[in-house]
């Protein structure tokens, strides 16, 4: 079988997106199995990482790689092309994992679609309008010409099949990202700015800032939790700064928590699995996830976690952390109090995260995969009659 | 109050049949309705040959056609001058005052002189945003429909963006007033910092009919012929643009039939044929809708306002409009509306339609359902919209705020020697240009320069050329620099044009967004002051 898999988003400067494709290639390229792969470094015109599509590389005898764009115009001269079909030389399978979804009638090649999160449909503010558009135009274009859909969580799956109810639910797979942390043993290193915080005496939220992460809340319920006489741990909060940063810090002081908030910005791998492994707790209070890396994450890595109950997260968490309403700034205060002085819920808490954790690994997710495709190349294509019309 | 004897109205872009869309039909309506409030004024409209004849409908009096262009050809049907008149003309013309010189100069030389000034024009008037003929000495009003390609550039081609963008700043910098056909395109206007508010006017589109009473058997006859029953359809009158958000009203449909919505009701959609049509009956197909989309293709107009006067209701869930004609005429035809509550259609649907957010599928079905099952919502939604549609019912009320706007126009031209391309905090963009009126000589302007030693090149140029092209003088002003520039001009009116490179993005080259406030002019250098200097009077033009 030859799969031709979209790697676009797999390159250096990876966003939330590009762990899927990278994490699934790295460990598909490992099973043994009868196929080749061609790795696409540019595909379709939504997104486009020039430095990737000239360097992405995998060294193994069954991978090849698709044309090498310079530039968005040439991908999408490419990727639009009535021809298109021809121009992929013999896949059978084409899988898409950057949004976009090419539309041109395809008789042969079964075109399988990642689907992240219809975050955008939820409340079109989260992102900007271009963004927006463009991932309504792709998710679109998976529906009426897509075979398979890849969903890398139930919610986003039930999201899917609400707002498109044509499309045949049993074509709807999910398949589950796993962690970024290679195993168990990863490495970590503490982050310089950190200084003067001792291990297991803080709080811990990773993500960027951005407004559908809800950190506004969180800042209100941990000023709450202080406000009733919760212990003085700092909180920190690790990850790439989002947008409205200025608001941010006006927000926290407006609390009166400047001296007890830790805004880290960029850390790196082995930063943040340091600080999952040696906070009091991992709180991830977002208000919508298509799956919520930074909890499976923090589970791995052993943390105790209070997580929102919202779309996918309890897909990750099972038992195995304390959910909560992630609109209820009572509730969260709440979680905190209950976890900050009692060990033994937090040693419990910790032990039934990496228990859980261990539920989700590249491997497993590849092996889900190469049976989605198996089921794609044996069973006909969704359209097929109404591809050959067109 | 000065009085506008003659106005040139620039409908060289106008072209025959339906290609302009809604632009047309007020535009026409707007010179016929102007007509009619001033006849003392000549109105005299500049055409392009494939149009000319179809203007013919409004003729009048005091309105007369010259065509101007014929395939890319600017005519003039003025013969050449002869070198001995020329000569003559040279000889005497530095001892005639300002007035009777123009005058001459169009009987011996009219094709020194622009068209708009050899027709006598006191304002030029473009209804489709880009002046064609440009002369400094008379004023330029601009009307401008949208700024679309600023706010979905991914909907354009790079090179329609940078095409738009270059019309909208000309309108802006060369016009000496601009209108809006909403105050939402208003505020875009003005948050895009190229023209100061007081010289940017809302006005309303206003059309006395907004669509021909239907003929019934025509209508039955369109009705038949597109397989649609009366009452029993959803229409979106739209062309298929990206902006017009088809692929999300399908899904919504989609979404309404799977909760319930009745089976017989089918969604019509207009707009012409062509790749993207098809490229939507497919997606429509795929969605399991082919029974239920009717693609109607080209309608003539009495076929459109049969659908219109025939639809169950009219749903509009366009992103972007810059006024949004098709909710007025739904209105006017007595249609319950559904629209998108973005840009400048909540402006113009007031609170006579359903509104929903288009971004979002559900909230669409959701419209779509309670507007299909619930008679007593379209009933009100009907007689709110009818009085909704009156208010935009009075041109001559449209030409009394256009009138208004030229007379500012002019009144302001007069009194000013013209300075643009200056902002009022003392930046500069590329072009500075200073029309100037006739004066006593010798005079000459001063114009004192500042550049701040941040600023991302060390040595700013400056070309400074006349009306004609011709270069004055040169200059170079360091980074941290103040110098002060002479100009020496003539008694006569004329225009210097200073042009500065290279330029800079504030937000792009000092990569400190959130402290430029996301400032994206394109700046030079700071112009501290402007004046003039007549015998030994300085009159200051900058800052005023």
């Amino acid at each position: 079988m030859r799969i031709g898999f979209d790697v676009s988003q797999a390159g250096k400067n990876k966003a939330g997106c590009g762990y899927f494709a990278d994490g699934l290639i790295n460990a598909l390229t490992k099973q043994p199995a009868d196929c080749e792969y061609v790795l696409y470094p540019s595909f379709g015109d939504f997104f486009f990482d020039s430095d990737n599509s000239q360097s992405f590389q995998i060294e193994q005898s069954h991978v090849s790689y698709g044309p090498r764009h310079r530039t968005i115009a040439e991908a999408t001269s490419f990727w639009k092309a009535a021809d298109l079909e021809q121009r992929l030389e013999g896949v059978d399978i084409v899988h898409a994992n950057n949004f976009w979804c090419p539309r041109q009638p395809l008789e042969h090649v079964r075109l399988v679609y990642t689907l992240y999160d219809l975050s955008f449909l939820e409340e079109p503010g989260w992102t900007t309008e271009t963004n927006r558009s463009g991932c309504f135009h792709g998710v679109f274009g998976a529906a009426t010409t897509a075979d398979w859909i890849v969903s890398i969580s139930h919610a986003t799956r039930d999201h899917f099949l609400r707002v498109f109810p044509s499309f045949p639910e049993e074509r709807v797979k999910v398949i589950f990202p796993a962690s970024r942390f290679s195993s168990f043993e990863q490495p970590d290193a503490r982050p310089k700015c950190l200084d003067g915080v001792s291990a297991g005496n803080y709080w811990l939220s990773v993500g960027t800032i951005e407004p559908r992460k809800n950190h506004e809340r969180l800042l209100q319920a941990y000023a709450k939790y202080r406000a009733n006489g919760g212990r003085s741990m700092p909180l920190v909060l690790a990850g790439g700064s989002g947008w409205l940063m200025g608001d941010f810090s006006q927000l926290i002081a407006e609390l009166g928590l400047s001296n007890d908030v830790i805004v880290t910005g960029y850390v790196t791998d082995q930063e943040l699995c340091w600080l999952y492994r040696n906070c009091h707790a991992h709180i991830y209070v977002s208000l919508f996830e298509g799956f919520g890396m930074p909890v499976l994450e923090g589970m791995q890595c052993g943390a105790p976690t209070i997580a929102s109950r919202s779309t996918s997260i309890p897909e990750i968490t099972g038992n195995a952390a304390i959910l909560v309403d992630p609109t209820d700034v009572d509730a969260i205060a709440g979680a905190l109090a209950l976890i900050s002085d009692n060990r033994d819920l937090c040693r419990s808490l910790s032990q039934r995260a990496r228990a859980q954790a261990q539920n989700f690994g590249w491997d497993m997710s590849a092996g889900r995969l190469l049976d989605v495709y198996q089921l794609a190349r044996e069973m006909p294509k969704r359209l097929a009659r109404r591809a050959m019309q067109a | 109050m000065t009085a506008i004897r003659t106005i040139a109205v620039d409908l060289v872009p106008l072209l025959p049949g339906g290609d302009n869309g809604g632009a047309k039909i007020f535009a026409t309506h707007l010179v016929a309705n102007l007509a009619k409030l001033r006849p003392q004024t000549r109105f005299v409209l500049l055409t392009q040959r494939s149009a000319h004849a179809e203007l013919a409908a409004l003729d009048a009096p005091n309105v007369s056609r010259l065509m101007v262009w014929d395939d890319g050809v600017i005519l003039n049907d003025s013969p050449p001058l002869s070198r001995y008149r020329k000569a003559i003309l040279r000889r005497i013309s530095p001892y005639l005052p300002d007035r009777l010189h123009q005058a001459l100069r169009r009987l011996l030389d009219p094709l020194s002189l622009s068209l708009p000034c050899r027709i006598g024009a006191d304002l030029m008037f473009c209804p489709f945003t880009l002046p064609l003929f440009q002369d400094d000495a008379i004023p330029t009003v601009s009307v401008i429909y949208d700024l679309q390609y600023a706010i979905y550039p991914e909907f354009f081609t790079q090179h329609e963006v940078a095409e738009r963008h270059q019309n909208f700043l000309r309108a802006c910098r060369s016009s000496a007033a601009v209108t809006t056909i909403s105050d939402f395109v208003r505020d875009s206007v003005l948050k895009a910092q190229v023209i100061a508010d007081d010289r940017v006017s809302t006005v309303h589109i206003q059309l006395s009919q907004w669509l021909p009473k239907p003929d019934d058997r025509r209508s039955n006859d369109v009705l038949a012929r597109l397989g649609l029953k009366a009452g029993e359809f959803l229409l979106y009158p739209a062309n298929f643009w990206r902006h017009k958000n088809h692929e999300l009203l399908l899904t919504a449909f989609a979404m309404a039939r799977a909760a319930g919505l009745a089976s017989h009701i089918k969604l019509a959609l207009t707009g012409t044929r062509s790749a993207r049509m098809e490229e939507l009956a497919n997606a429509a197909s795929a969605l399991g809708l082919e029974q239920h989309v009717v693609f109607a293709g080209f309608l003539v107009s009495d076929e459109y306002t049969a659908l219109m006067h025939n639809c169950l209701a009219v749903i509009f869930p366009s992103l972007y409009e810059g006024f949004g004609m098709p909710v007025v005429e739904a209105m006017a035809a007595g249609c319950p509306v559904a629209c998108s509550n973005l840009t400048s259609l909540p402006e113009v649907a007031g609170d006579a339609a359903l509104l929903f957010d288009p971004r979002i599928p559900s909230r669409v079905a959701d419209s779509i359902l309670r507007i299909a099952s619930d008679v007593a919502l379209r009933s009100e939604l009907v007689s709110r919209g009818l009085k909704r549609a009156e208010v935009f019912s009075n041109p001559r009320r449209m030409a009394e705020q256009y009138w208004e706007v030229f007379e500012r126009a002019v009144a302001a031209d007069r009194i000013r020697t013209s300075l643009s391309g200056l902002y009022d905090d003392g930046w500069a963009s590329p072009l500075v240009t200073m029309n100037y009126r006739p004066g006593h000589s010798p005079r000459a302007f001063q114009v004192e320069l500042f550049a701040p030693d941040w600023l991302p090149t060390p040595k700013i140029h400056l070309d400074v050329s006349n009306g004609s092209g011709k270069p004055v003088a040169t200059h170079d002003i360091r980074a941290g620099q103040a110098m002060i520039v002479e100009l020496p001009v003539s008694g006569r009116a004329g225009r210097l044009e200073l042009r500065f490179s290279p330029t800079f993005r504030p937000a792009d080259s000092l990569g400190r967004a959130d402290d430029c406030n996301g400032d994206t002019r394109e700046l030079s250098v700071m112009v501290k002051r402007v004046s003039i200097v007549e015998n030994d009077t300085v009159t200051t033009l900058s800052p005023q």
